[in-house]
């Protein structure tokens, strides 16, 4: 019912396209949006990160589609982007006039098996997956700190109580923990703090260990500078989680585990899956798919309109800014996801376990 | 280099662009303010929708300017009409309207404006003072301190709270209740969602404030047969105003504090200030049996503070987040949506934007009171408009905002049913303010009082400010008992009810609440169940003792309650309170079966005929003017309307589709 306009328009375009198909060249059948108005769905409100990301692309997906279409972006905002990804899911047509944006908590809301969600993004079509990557820092003060011996810091660290905060266990906000959790910290998290109370928390003083990302990360130079807050590790980038280039000079999350455990490499299920949930900011932070069972040729055009806009130099400099992180395109960006959301059983077991005993959720 | 950022601000502000979002802004803020129950926080929900995507300058200076003006152009109904155009004129009325039926309405006029406009230009002073501090305070004010604040605010609710303390209490319980409903703050875990997606996350504010108060003041507005006094608003009696506030312009300084203070302490909001003032004016001055029968010193002292509040008010929602009245958690939304986050960071890198919104608070006092003035007489033909004509608007309006809250059928939903329950508790006197400043600090204090006591536990009162602010709050409870005391004889019903029946109803499907709450949460972990469960309990015991006091009450008074009740002399009934409600019902059905397009313009098109009594080819008119305005929107902010049955069978072409 809520739909029905879509699928006037969906059935419309196809009868257009299917027209343009016997008009072409039986051979090739080319994709052209021309004339037609695509809905580039954000499935959050207006002003957040997922928004501004779609904000940034629309006008140059215009430009690099095939007949340059008109787009509109349409927020579905509601239940942390569940409410849009169903509907996405469930009623998008696949004729490639509707695409969606996502965010990290979309994807974490299917992994750690919210059950509200009727969606699996690993059937969706991404063409682009952005990383978010970021890093730790303490409280100079109440943590003893320095940020200049790493293996001082990691064992001050490991001395007495982490205060820390996060948002709420259930979202990808959970890496924080599971990060610090992974290096057997006495940690106790407070739940329930925004970014934005978080820093004030850890300038306080209230709260001893803090996580951002790269583009906030580098506006606390100046509490670096005064010696308020120092740097202590990343969590890495890509795959391997090896030395981050845009926090250049600073430890990682497995330099910090090394540490701590005579040189050894983490290992096991528990690791499989704090992995996999790291690896959800850490490769598939922000995507842009396309629905389930899109044709490949259309699914094609979208992968060559995104290579071309991030090839405009116009793009580039307000990437620069606003993109500090890996990008993926094309399989590799249905690879990040597959491989942030594709937990074996255990690894799932794994996580629901961690919900349920330190944090009492079932 | 303080100046330098203060003038770049100016500079930016002076843009033509933002200069006439800046008047659109002032200007919808006069026309809200005349309209008796709109006020500051139905206009700051029913313009939020219109500045999504804009940059945030002339997004700030078409709110802030709307905000800042509300408590200028309500005293044009306090003076001429008797009727407070919002709760912050409520003691204008009081000489305000004496001097008006004594002939000098011009004169109580302009001194309330060029007193509304020192107030407002000195809530400014003191923001940009605090904004100059604001490092310091925010590195003192810490969690601990933040629960503090919040607990401060409850016990100034209590003053809010109406004549029925029990009653009062109850109304604080169903807001935190409400406030519970939705993903729990620390766990994610979803409270009395039904399973649904709409009540994931916690009910949206802007639905609330438009359902718990614009619809039911629209009630009022039917129901009120207004005595306008036709004023002269002469030149010299305007010069004349002018000049009693600058002789009484200590008294104006004074109530300008008094206006910022009480603004910034969260929880008071504007439904006291104007008595805080007035009583102040009364208590300090000389010949005090002149107040109250027309003297302009009891119009000064109120119109300078409640402008002041404003000022005083962004302080704590713009340095933590804490917003200290529902037109203030309203901005703070809008603060998110245009890309704004209180907290340390706004003093450190977002600063030009603080003096963007102080530069367009003061802007708009001047600028709110130039208008009055020079155009006291057309605007105050706006008092005459007759309300049946007006109220269908403002609903069709109303439901327009709402639904821009998330786009869905549930705010629909939910606007018809909070509408109904905020009609039901302004019918029986429960207090509205109450119900929503429970609403706003329930998450607050939930998260607070948690992470208060992870990070400190009880050694919190070791921290000075902490035992400071108890001391407070513990003196600011004694203070509520000691001035509900003395004013335990406000606006008392007016009419005996007949019936207690349904009063009782309500009564009974409110218990429905906290039971739902208790049951649904009650196998989830204790940081997922703790808040609501506390709520409810809480809720339970003042319901129970109210429910008491209703059954055992024998004649009408402040427990036995009903404001649907009228003169036994009269009769023809105005508007009831069941004809409204049907009404609303009617759009939601109307909207199931034809489509939100078709059902508002036949609601609209419906009430100016049968309700106003307009001719069929006016009200079709005004119909089809009204499908151009939402077609208008939907084009430029590409949305689409719930469709109904009939789109299902038969395919429409825009925009009733």
């Amino acid at each position: 019912m809520k739909f029905s306009f879509n699928r006037l328009k969906a059935g419309l375009a196809a009868s257009a396209m299917a027209l343009a198909a016997l008009a072409a060249a039986p051979t090739q059948a080319q994709v052209s949006f021309e004339g037609q108005t695509l809905e580039f769905w954000v499935p959050f409100g207006t002003g957040g990160g997922t928004d501004r990301f779609a904000r940034m692309f629309q006008p140059f997906m215009s430009k690099y589609l095939p007949g340059n279409p008109n787009i509109v972006i349409l927020n579905k905002p509601g239940g942390a982007s569940i409410t849009g990804s169903n509907a996405f899911h469930v009623s998008a047509p696949t004729d490639g006039t509707v695409f969606m944006a996502a965010s990290v908590s979309t994807l974490a809301n299917f992994v750690l098996g919210v059950k509200e969600v009727k969606y699996d993004p690993r059937e969706w079509n991404s063409v682009i997956a952005v990383s978010a990557n970021a890093g730790f820092y303490a409280n100079t003060r109440t943590t003893g700190v320095t940020g200049k011996d790493f293996d001082a810091d990691m064992q001050a660290l490991r001395s007495k109580p982490i205060v820390f905060g996060m948002q709420n266990p259930r979202s990808a906000d959970i890496r924080n923990y599971l990060a610090l959790r992974a290096l057997d910290l006495n940690i106790r998290p407070v739940l329930g703090l925004s970014n934005s109370e978080q820093l004030q928390g850890i300038v306080r003083g209230e709260i001893d260990v803090s996580s951002d990302t790269v583009v906030v990360y580098h506006q606390h130079q100046p509490y670096f500078d005064d010696g308020t807050l120092s740097p202590l590790f990343t969590y890495g980038s890509g795959p391997d989680m090896g030395p981050d280039p845009m926090l250049p000079g600073l430890p990682t999350l497995l330099d910090a585990y090394r540490s701590l455990n005579d040189g050894k490499d983490p290992e096991g299920i528990w690791w499989e899956a704090t992995q996999a949930i790291i690896q959800l900011n850490g490769s598939a932070a922000k995507t842009i798919n396309l629905p389930k069972g899109t044709p490949a040729d259309i699914v094609d055009a979208y992968t060559k309109a995104v290579e071309a806009t991030l090839a405009d130099p116009e793009f580039r400099k307000m990437a620069e800014v606003e993109l500090q992180g890996n990008i993926a395109i094309g399989d590799a960006a249905n690879a990040a996801v597959a491989s942030s959301t594709n937990l074996s059983d255990e690894a799932n077991a794994w996580i629901r376990k961690i919900l349920k005993d330190d944090f009492g959720i079932n | 280099m303080f100046f330098e950022e203060m003038l770049s601000a100016l500079a930016t502000l002076a843009s033509p662009i933002n200069l006439t979002f800046l008047t659109l802004g002032v200007c919808l803020g006069l026309v809200l303010g005349i309209l008796p129950g709109m006020g500051g926080m139905s206009g700051l929900a029913l313009t939020l929708p219109f500045v999504f995507g804009m940059p945030p300058e002339p997004a700030l200076a078409i709110l802030l300017g709307l905000m800042a003006v509300t408590t200028t152009s309500d005293t044009f109904p306090a003076v001429l009409m008797g009727i407070p155009g919002t709760a912050g004129s409520q003691a204008t009325v009081l000489d305000g309207f004496e001097m008006s039926k004594r002939g000098e309405g011009a004169r109580a006029l302009a001194a309330a404006f060029t007193a509304s406009m020192f107030g407002g230009v000195f809530g400014a002073v003191v923001l940009t003072a605090a904004i100059f501090v604001a490092k310091p305070i925010i590195l003192a004010v810490g969690f601990g301190e933040q629960l503090m604040l919040i607990l401060l605010a409850f016990t100034m609710v209590g003053m809010m709270t109406g004549h029925n303390p029990m009653r009062g209490l109850a109304s604080v319980g169903i807001g935190l209740m409400l406030g519970a409903i939705g993903h729990a703050p620390s766990t994610g875990v979803v409270r009395l969602g039904f399973g649904t997606e709409y009540l994931i996350e916690p009910l949206k504010i802007i639905v609330m404030g438009l359902s718990l108060f614009a619809l039911p003041e629209i009630i009022d507005l039917l129901r009120s047969r207004s005595r306008i006094s036709e004023a002269k608003l002469s030149p010299g009696q305007m010069v004349q105003g002018i000049r009693d506030v600058l002789s009484n312009w200590f008294l104006a300084l004074r109530c300008s504090i008094i206006g910022a203070l009480v603004g910034a302490l969260p929880g008071l909001g504007g439904t006291v200030v104007d008595w805080v003032a007035y009583g102040h004016a009364v208590q300090t001055t000389k010949d005090r049996e002149k107040y109250g029968t027309g003297d302009v010193r009891g119009v000064v002292a109120p119109e300078s503070a409640n402008n002041a509040k404003e000022g005083g008010a962004l302080i704590p929602t713009i340095l933590f987040g804490i917003p200290g009245s529902g037109g203030m958690a309203i901005l703070l939304g809008g603060f998110y949506l245009i890309g704004i986050t209180p907290g340390i960071q706004i003093v450190t890198t977002q600063l030009d934007l603080v003096y963007v919104m102080i530069w367009s608070l003061a802007l708009a006092n001047i600028v709110g009171t130039a208008i009055c003035i020079f155009f006291a007489k057309p605007i105050s033909g706006l008092t005459r408009i007759k309300y049946t004509i007006l109220a269908p608007l403002m609903i069709a309006t109303i439901y327009f905002a709402a639904f821009q809250a998330t786009r869905q059928w549930g705010d629909l939903l939910l606007l018809t049913g909070l509408g109904a329950l905020g009609i039901f508790m302004k019918r029986f006197g429960w207090s509205r303010p109450a119900v929503l400043m429970g609403f706003i600090l329930s998450n607050q204090v939930e998260a607070s009082v948690y992470r208060t006591i992870t990070v400190y536990g009880f050694e919190v009162f070791l921290r000075p400010l902490t035992a400071f602010l108890a001391v407070l709050i513990i003196l600011s409870i004694l203070a509520a008992v000691r001035l509900r005391a003395r004013n335990s004889d406000w606006s008392l019903p007016q009419f005996q009810p007949q019936h207690k029946i349904p009063q009782l109803m309500f009564l009974g499907l409110l218990f429905l609440l906290p039971a739902g709450l208790i049951i649904d949460t009650w196998n989830e972990s204790a940081l997922t169940r703790t808040f609501p469960v506390f709520a409810s309990i809480f809720a339970l015991i003042f319901m129970s003792i109210y429910g008491a006091q209703l059954l055992f009450s024998k004649e009408a008074g402040v427990a036995f309650f009903d404001s649907a009740a009228i003169p036994p002399d009269q009769e023809v009934e105005p508007f009831t309170f069941t004809q409204f409600l049907a009404w609303m019902c009617g759009i939601l059905v109307a909207t199931a079966l034809f489509g939100f397009v078709l059902a508002i313009a036949g609601f609209v098109c419906a009430f100016l005929r049968l309700r106003a009594h307009l001719s069929w080819w006016v009200s079709a008119l005004s119909a089809v003017a009204f499908i151009a305005f939402l077609s208008l929107f939907a084009h430029f902010m590409v949305l689409h309307y719930p469709t109904g049955l009939l789109q299902t069978l038969v395919s429409l072409p825009w925009p009733l589709n």
